[in-house]
C-alpha cells in the first residue's frame, strides 16, 4: 500500500540563476519528397532537447533560441521516414536547413523498431530493449496496457477489462519485480490508485521495456525488467482529442492542448475521462455450466492536469504541473456475486521540474525536479447481506461485508515527497559526432508517510485492526559510464546503484491484540547493485550485445511491516538478488527501396536468490519471507519485415522457462518437491503475428489507410507446480485474432479507427479463474492539430 | 486485497486432516499392506507461497516413497472425510464443490461426482448419516446442506443464520454462527459452533447445537463458557465420539488471539444434554514437556480409543518471529489422555504447521509430518512406546491429511 509512489516528471528543488545562454535561430521548409509539396504538421526537433518546431501550412518552420552548439536535427511525420541532419548553431545567426520527407512503407507500425531517432537510438543501446511509439499506436482505441501487450517478451496479465488489475510479466518476473518508471521516475504501480491505463496513449511519445537489465540511469529497484513511459513533450501549438467507443460500455474521452501564453511561456492542460461497464458475461470458474453477466464492474476515472512551462531562464525548459485523478471501480465477484464492494481513490501530484541541455558548450544535461504526491485510496465493503447468483439474499458471515470476513471502509493515505536529479556529462575527445566518454549520475530521494485508517473495520473487530502507521526514507543512486571509443562501432556501459533504504513501521501484533500501540519496528537497509552492456556493431546491419546485472529489490513496506490484518510485520526481510545475463544478434537490413527486414534474437538467464515469498504464519496469519530462488532461462525472436511496397509482416515469440531452484525445503535437509520444476501460474512460451497493407491517398488526397490483422499467441500453463497427470487447474491456451482498419486524413489531423479483438469470441483468461471480455469492439475517432495558431 | 486475505486467513486456520468418526477404529486393522489403504493429501504451495494445490491419492505403508504423479489435484486446502471406499473432499475458499471420489477394488480413487455448494460459502465438514444421506457444513452461508452421497445431490438445507444473533458484541447484525465441525450421535447431529467475530476471533464461549437426523429439526444449542471455539473448519476430528458414547470436543480458543480465552476439550456425556461441568481439559494453561513448557493449537487429532487422543501440538517456544508455518518446526506430535488431562510428548522430530495429518492403522499411529529431516509418514507404537526414525513413507509436498479406510 506505501508503494503507490509513482508519478511523473522530473523536476527541480533550485532555480540556478545564470547568464542566459548565447542562442541562435534555424528556419527551413518541410516538403513531400516525391510531390514536392509542403508537410504542414510535419515536427523538427533537436534531438536530445525538448527545443522543436512544427512546419505550417507552407512546411515552414522556425526554432528560436538555439543554444549555440551542434547538434541533430530531425525531421518527422507520421507516414513519412524521419530524416536527420547535423547542424552547428553558433550564437546570433539564423541557419536555414530543409528537409524532404519520403513516405514509408511501414507507416503505422505498433511496436517500432525503426521509429524514431531517439528511439533508434535506445534500441541500438547494448541493453536487451523493445519501444514502443505511442503516437504511433494513439489513433487505435487501446490502453496503455494493451499497447504494452503488443511487445516482444512482454505479458500483461489481466483480470477484466477496464480498470482492472494488471500484471506485468516480463523475462518471467512479475509484480514488483518489475519497477515502472514515467519519464525516468521510479512509479510504482503497486497500488490502489494508479495503474498504467491511467494514462491515456495520446499523451505516451514512447514506452521503453528493458528486460533482463535496466540501465543504472534509473533511479530505482527491480529485478532486472523496467518499463518506462515517456510523455510527449508537445511544442508550441499542439491539440489533441480523442473518443473511444468500446464493447461493454466502454467510452474513453482525451483532449490534451498546448498552447504560448507569451514568448518562451507556454500552458498546457489535458482532461481525460475513461468509463466503463465490463458488463460482460462469463462462464463461472467455480460452478461450471453458470454463465453470469458482469453488473457490477462499472469503472469510472477522470484525470486532469495542467502545466506551465517556460524556456526564459537559464534552464531549457522550467515547468511547474499539477494533477489529479480521482477513480471509483465496483467490484465484480466472480465466486460470489457481489453488489455493493467498491474501490475509490483520489490522487493528486504537484511537479516542479527544470531541465537544462547543453550547458557547459554542449557538454552538461541536466534534470531536477520534485514532486509532491498524495492519494487517498480505500475500500467500501459494508454490506450485510451478499447474494448468489440468482439474486438470492444471505447475511455476510460476519454481519458485514461481501468480500473478506469484515467490514470495511478505508481511508488510506499517503503522502510522498521526492526529489530527483541527473546529471550526463560528455567529455572532450569526440570520434565522429559522438563522445569517447559519457557519465551520468542519477538520484532519487523519497520520503513518505502511510496512514491507513478504517474504523469501520475497528469497530466490527472491537480493537484495531487497521491503523498501523509507516514512514520511509530512501535514497538510490546511479552512476553510469558511457565507452564509445570507436564511434558508433562500439559502446560499452558499466553502471552501479546503491540503494539505502530507512523505514519503520508500526507492526501488525495480532498475537498480542490487547497492545494497542505495539513499539514500532525499523528496518534499515544498504545495498548496491551493478551493471555492465556492451554493443558491437557488426558488417551488414547486424549489432551484437551482451549485457550482465546483479538487480535488487527492496522489500515493500507491507513486506516489512505487515498490512494490520493478516500479515505480520517481518523487518528482518532482505532485499532480493538477482544476477542477470542477456546475449542478442539484431539486424536490420534494406534490401530494396520497398523492402526491409528487421530481426533480433536474444537469450537469457536471470536467477533470483532470497525471493521474498508470503507464507502461512500462525493463527490464520501470513509473513513475508526470504525463500525463493529461482532460476528463469529464455530466448525470444522476432522479425518484422517490408514485404512490399505497401504489405507490412512482423511475428514474435517468446520462451521463458522460470524454475525453482531451492534444492532443498527451507531450513531442512529435505529435498523440495519442486526441485526443477517449472513455476506455475506463469506463462512461458507466447507470441504473436501480424500483418497490415497501406494505402495512401485512396479516400483522398493526403489520406492514409490501413488495414491490419494481427494473432496472440499463449501456451497453456498450470496454476500450480506441474507434480501430476490429472491436473485440472489450468490457464488455457489462448489464440486470439484482432482485425482493424484505420484511415487517415492527414491534412486535417483526423484519424478514424475500428477494430474486433478477438475476433472469434474465444474463451480467454490469463490469471486464473478470472475470465477476461470474448469479442470486443472499438471505434475511435481521434483530432489532431500541431502548430503555433 | 482484503478478499484474499480473507481466504489466506481462513485456509491457514484449516491445516489438519479431517478424519472420519469411524475411521479410527483400530480394532479391525484390515490388511494394512494393501495398496490404498490411506487416503494421502499432500499441499504444494506456489511461488506466492500461499496459493497452489493439493493432491490427493491413496497410498499404503509399504510404499517407502510417493509422489504426485496420479494424485487428483484440489484446492489448496482441502477437507476430506472417508465413509466405506467413497472420500468426499470439501474445497474450503477454494472452490464451491464437494467432489466424491470412490476407492476402486485395485485401491486407486476415481471420481465419482460432484455437488455444488453455495458460492463462496467455504464447504468444510462432511458427516454422514447413512449411504444415502450425509451433511456439508458450509461456514461461510451458516448452511448445512444435506445431500446424498451416492448421487451428489442436495435432498436439503438446515439454515443456522438464527444461531448467530447476539453473539457478537461487535457487530449485533452478525447472523452467521459459522458451522465449524459436525459428528452424529444416536440419530442426533451436533455441530460445533465457531461465532466468528473477525477472521481468526470467536466470541467467547463455546456453542454446539443440536438437531435430529431424522428430521433435520434445530432441537437446541449447548452452551459453556468455559472454552471458546468449539471444533475447527472441516476437522471432523475435533469433535468425537468415544466407544462409552461421550462425545468429546476440541476447542480452539481463537488460536490464541483472544486472551484469557481457554483452549482444550469439553465433553457431553453419554445421555446429557449439556456439557460434563465436572470436565475440561485445559491445554491453554496445561504444563506440558516441550520447550516453553506451554502449547498452542493441536493440530490434527486422531482418537486412537481407550481414552488416548493423539494430536500435533503447537509449541510456541519453536516458532519463529514472525512465526511462519511452513519453515518454523514447532509442531510437536503428542498424546492426550483425555481422563486426567495429561498431555505426553511422543519422541518424533517436530514438524511444521502445514502437515497435519494424523490415523491409525494396525495398532499404529501415523502421523503426517514435515520435519527438518524427512516429510511423509511417520510412525508411532503405543504398545512399545517406539517411533519410527523417520519418514516410513516419503510424501512429494507435506501431508496435509492422512485417513485411514475402514477395511
Amino acid at each position: 500500500m506505501m508503494r503507490v509512489f509513482f508519478f511523473f516528471i522530473g523536476i527541480l528543488t533550485c532555480l540556478p540563476v545564470g547568464a542566459r545562454a548565447q542562442t541562435g535561430t534555424i528556419n527551413g521548409r518541410i516538403t513531400d519528397t516525391s510531390t514536392g509539396t509542403p508537410l504542414p504538421g510535419a515536427t523538427v526537433a533537436i534531438v536530445g532537447t525538448t527545443l522543436g518546431a512544427a512546419a505550417g501550412d507552407d512546411g515552414a518552420f522556425a526554432i528560436t533560441e538555439v543554444p549555440a552548439g551542434v547538434y541533430t536535427l530531425r525531421a518527422s511525420l507520421v507516414g513519412y521516414t524521419p530524416v536527420e541532419r547535423e547542424i552547428a548553431v553558433r550564437s546570433d545567426e539564423t541557419i536555414e536547413i530543409d528537409f524532404t520527407l519520403a513516405q514509408t512503407t511501414a507507416e503505422m507500425d505498433e511496436v517500432t523498431i525503426t521509429g524514431d531517432a531517439e528511439a533508434a537510438e535506445i534500441r541500438e543501446s547494448p541493453y536487451a530493449v523493445t519501444v514502443i511509439d505511442g503516437q504511433r499506436l494513439a489513433g487505435r482505441g487501446l490502453t496503455l496496457d494493451e499497447a504494452l501487450q503488443r511487445a516482444t517478451g512482454v505479458q500483461i496479465r489481466r483480470t477484466g477489462g477496464l480498470g482492472s488489475a494488471s500484471i506485468f510479466n516480463i523475462r518471467g518476473l512479475e509484480g514488483q519485480r518489475v519497477q515502472i518508471y514515467i519519464d525516468g521516475n521510479p512509479a510504482d504501480v503497486g497500488g490502489d490508485s494508479f495503474t498504467l491505463d491511467n494514462i491515456p496513449l495520446q499523451l505516451i511519445e514512447r514506452v521503453e521495456v528493458y528486460k533482463g537489465v535496466v540501465p543504472a540511469r534509473f533511479g530505482g529497484d527491480g529485478l532486472g525488467a523496467a518499463v518506462n513511459v515517456v510523455i510527449i513533450k508537445p511544442e508550441d501549438g499542439y491539440f489533441d482529442a480523442g473518443y473511444t467507443l468500446g464493447s461493454y460500455g466502454q467510452h474513453q474521452f482525451s483532449v490534451t492542448g498546448v498552447r504560448p501564453l507569451a514568448r518562451g511561456v507556454r500552458l498546457g492542460a489535458s482532461v481525460n475521462v475513461d468509463r466503463a461497464e465490463n458488463d460482460y458475461a462469463f462462464e463461472s470458474p467455480f460452478l461450471p455450466g453458470l454463465v453470469v453477466r458482469r453488473d457490477h464492474d462499472a469503472f469510472r476515472r477522470i484525470l486532469t492536469g495542467a502545466v506551465l512551462e517556460t524556456s526564459r531562464l537559464w534552464f531549457d525548459e522550467v515547468e511547474v504541473e499539477a494533477a489529479v485523478i480521482a477513480s471509483n471501480h465496483e467490484i465484480q465477484g466472480i465466486q460470489t456475486n457481489v453488489q455493493h464492494a467498491e474501490s475509490h481513490a483520489l490522487t493528486g501530484v504537484a511537479v516542479l521540474g527544470a531541465e537544462r541541455l547543453g550547458a557547459l558548450g554542449g557538454r552538461l544535461d541536466v534534470t531536477l525536479g520534485a514532486v509532491l504526491y498524495g492519494t487517498r485510496s480505500g475500500l467500501t465493503d459494508t454490506s450485510a447481506v451478499r447474494y448468489s447468483f440468482d439474486g438470492a439474499p444471505f447475511p455476510s458471515p460476519n454481519g458485514h461485508g461481501e468480500l473478506g470476513l469484515i467490514p470495511t471502509d478505508s481511508d488510506n493515505r499517503l503522502l510522498l515527497l521526492r526529489q530527483r536529479g541527473a546529471f550526463t556529462y560528455r567529455f572532450a575527445p569526440v570520434v565522429g559526432s559522438v563522445p569517447v566518454h559519457t557519465a551520468n549520475l542519477t538520484y532519487v530521494l523519497d520520503a513518505a508517510r502511510f496512514r491507513p485508517s478504517d474504523p469501520v473495520a475497528n469497530a466490527a473487530a472491537g480493537r484495531n485492526v487497521s491503523e498501523f502507521p509507516g514512514d520511509q526514507m530512501s535514497a538510490v543512486v546511479g552512476l553510469s559510464h558511457e565507452w564509445r571509443p570507436f564511434g558508433e562501432r562500439f559502446v560499452n556501459v558499466v553502471g552501479a546503484r546503491g540503494y539505502a533504504f530507512r523505514s519503520e513501521g508500526t507492526p501488525s501484533n495480532l498475537t498480542d491484540p490487547t497492545a494497542e500501540r505495539p513499539p514500532p519496528v525499523r528496518n534499515a537497509t544498504v545495498t548496491v547493485g551493478a551493471s555492465e552492456a556492451v554493443r558491437y556493431r557488426l558488417r551488414g546491419g547486424l549489432l551484437a550485445k551482451a549485457s550482465v546485472e546483479l538487480a535488487r529489490r527492496l522489500p515493500t513496506n507491507t513486506e516489512l511491516f505487515g498490512d494490520g490484518l493478516l500479515v505480520a510485520a517481518s523487518p528482518a526481510v532482505r532485499p532480493e538478488r538477482s544476477l542477470n545475463i542477456n546475449v542478442g544478434l539484431q539486424l536490420d537490413r534494406t534490401l530494396s527501396d520497398r523492402r526491409r527486414v528487421q530481426a533480433e534474437v536474444s537469450g537469457f538467464v536471470l536467477n533470483l536468490r532470497d525471493m521474498i515469498r508470503l507464507t502461512q504464519g500462525y493463527a490464520g496469519l501470513a509473513a513475508y519471507t526470504n525463500l525463493g530462488a529461482v532460476r528463469i532461462a529464455g530466448a525470444e525472436a522476432e522479425v518484422r519485415a517490408d514485404l512490399t511496397g505497401w504489405l507490412h509482416g512482423a511475428a514474435s515469440l517468446t520462451y521463458q522457462d522460470a524454475r525453482d531452484v531451492l534444492a532443498t525445503t527451507p531450513g531442512t535437509t529435505v529435498p523440495s518437491p519442486t526441485y526443477e520444476l517449472r513455476l506455475p501460474n506463469l506463462p512461458w512460451l507466447f507470441g504473436s503475428a501480424r500483418v497490415e497493407a497501406h494505402v495512401a491517398n485512396w479516400l483522398g488526397r493526403q489520406t492514409r489507410s490501413r488495414l491490419f490483422a494481427e494473432g496472440f499467441y499463449t501456451e497453456e500453463y498450470f496454476y500450480a507446480f506441474e507434480v501430476s497427470s490429472r491436473q485440472e487447474r489450468r490457464i488455457p491456451r489462448t489464440r486470439t485474432l484482432g482485425l482493424g482498419l484505420e484511415q487517415a486524413w492527414l491534412q486535417t489531423g483526423l484519424t478514424l479507427a475500428a477494430e474486433v479483438q478477438n475476433v472469434t469470441d474465444a474463451r480467454v483468461l490469463n490469471v486464473f479463474n478470472q475470465p477476461l471480455p470474448g469479442r470486443v469492439f472499438r471505434l475511435k475517432l481521434r483530432y489532431t492539430l500541431v502548430g503555433p495558431n | 486485497m482484503k478478499n484474499y486475505l480473507s481466504r489466506l486467513a481462513l485456509a491457514s486456520l484449516l491445516l489438519a486432516p479431517l478424519l472420519v468418526l469411524s475411521a479410527c477404529d483400530s480394532n479391525d486393522p484390515g490388511d494394512e499392506q494393501a495398496r490404498g489403504n490411506l487416503l494421502l493429501i499432500t499441499g504444494i504451495p506456489d511461488q506466492s507461497g500461499v496459493n497452489g494445490s493439493s493432491f490427493v491419492q491413496t497410498v499404503s505403508l509399504d510404499q517407502q516413497s510417493v509422489t504426485n504423479a496420479d494424485a487428483y489435484e484440489q484446492t489448496f486446502f482441502p477437507y476430506s472425510s472417508i465413509y466405506g471406499d467413497q472420500v468426499i473432499i470439501t474445497q474450503g475458499s477454494g472452490g464451491d464443490q464437494a467432489v466424491r471420489y470412490v476407492r476402486g477394488d485395485d485401491g486407486e480413487l476415481t471420481e465419482g461426482g460432484r455437488l455444488n455448494l453455495p458460492p463462496g460459502g467455504f464447504g468444510a465438514s462432511v458427516v454422514f448419516a447413512s449411504p444415502t444421506k450425509a451433511y456439508v457444513a458450509v461456514v461461510f452461508a451458516g448452511q448445512i446442506v444435506v445431500f446424498n452421497p451416492q448421487t451428489m445431490t442436495q435432498t436439503g438445507v438446515i439454515d443456522l443464520t438464527t444461531l448467530g444473533i447476539a453473539r457478537n458484541p461487535s457487530n449485533p447484525e452478525d447472523r452467521n454462527p459459522e458451522p465449524a465441525v459436525m459428528t452424529i450421535r444416536d440419530g442426533k447431529l451436533y455441530v460445533g459452533l465457531q461465532q466468528l467475530v473477525t477472521q481468526f476471533s470467536s466470541a467467547d464461549g463455546a456453542d454446539v447445537a443440536v438437531f435430529d437426523v431424522a428430521t433435520d429439526t434445530f432441537e437446541r444449542v449447548i452452551h459453556d463458557d468455559r472454552a471458546s471455539g468449539p471444533g475447527r473448519y472441516g476437522y471432523n476430528q475435533t469433535m468425537f465420539v468415544d466407544e462409552v458414547g461421550d462425545l468429546y470436543v476440541h476447542c480452539v480458543a481463537s488460536f490464541g488471539a483472544v486472551p484469557g480465552q481457554k483452549a482444550g476439550f469439553l465433553r457431553i456425556r453419554q445421555g446429557a444434554t449439556e456439557f460434563d461441568p465436572t470436565y475440561f481439559v485445559n491445554t491453554t494453561d496445561a504444563n506440558v514437556d516441550v520447550p516453553g513448557g506451554q502449547i498452542g493449537i493441536l493440530n490434527g487429532l486422531g482418537y486412537g480409543g481407550g481414552g488416548e487422543l493423539y494430536g500435533i501440538a503447537q509449541v510456541p517456544a519453536l516458532q519463529g518471529n514472525p512465526p511462519n508455518y511452513a519453515t518454523d518446526r514447532a509442531f510437536q506430535a503428542v498424546r492426550v489422555r483425555l481422563a486426567t488431562g495429561a498431555i505426553e510428548v511422543l519422541p518424533l522430530p517436530p514438524g511444521n504447521g502445514i502437515a497435519t495429518g494424523v490415523t491409525f492403522i494396525e495398532d499404529q499411529v501415523i502421523f503426517g509430518l514435515s520435519t527438518a529431516s524427512g516429510v511423509g509418514l511417520y510412525t508411532y507404537d503405543p504398545a512399545t512406546g517406539q517411533a519410527s526414525d523417520g519418514p516410513v513413507v516419503t510424501t512429494q509436498g507435506d501431508p496435509t491429511a492422512v485417513l485411514a479406510f475402514e477395511e
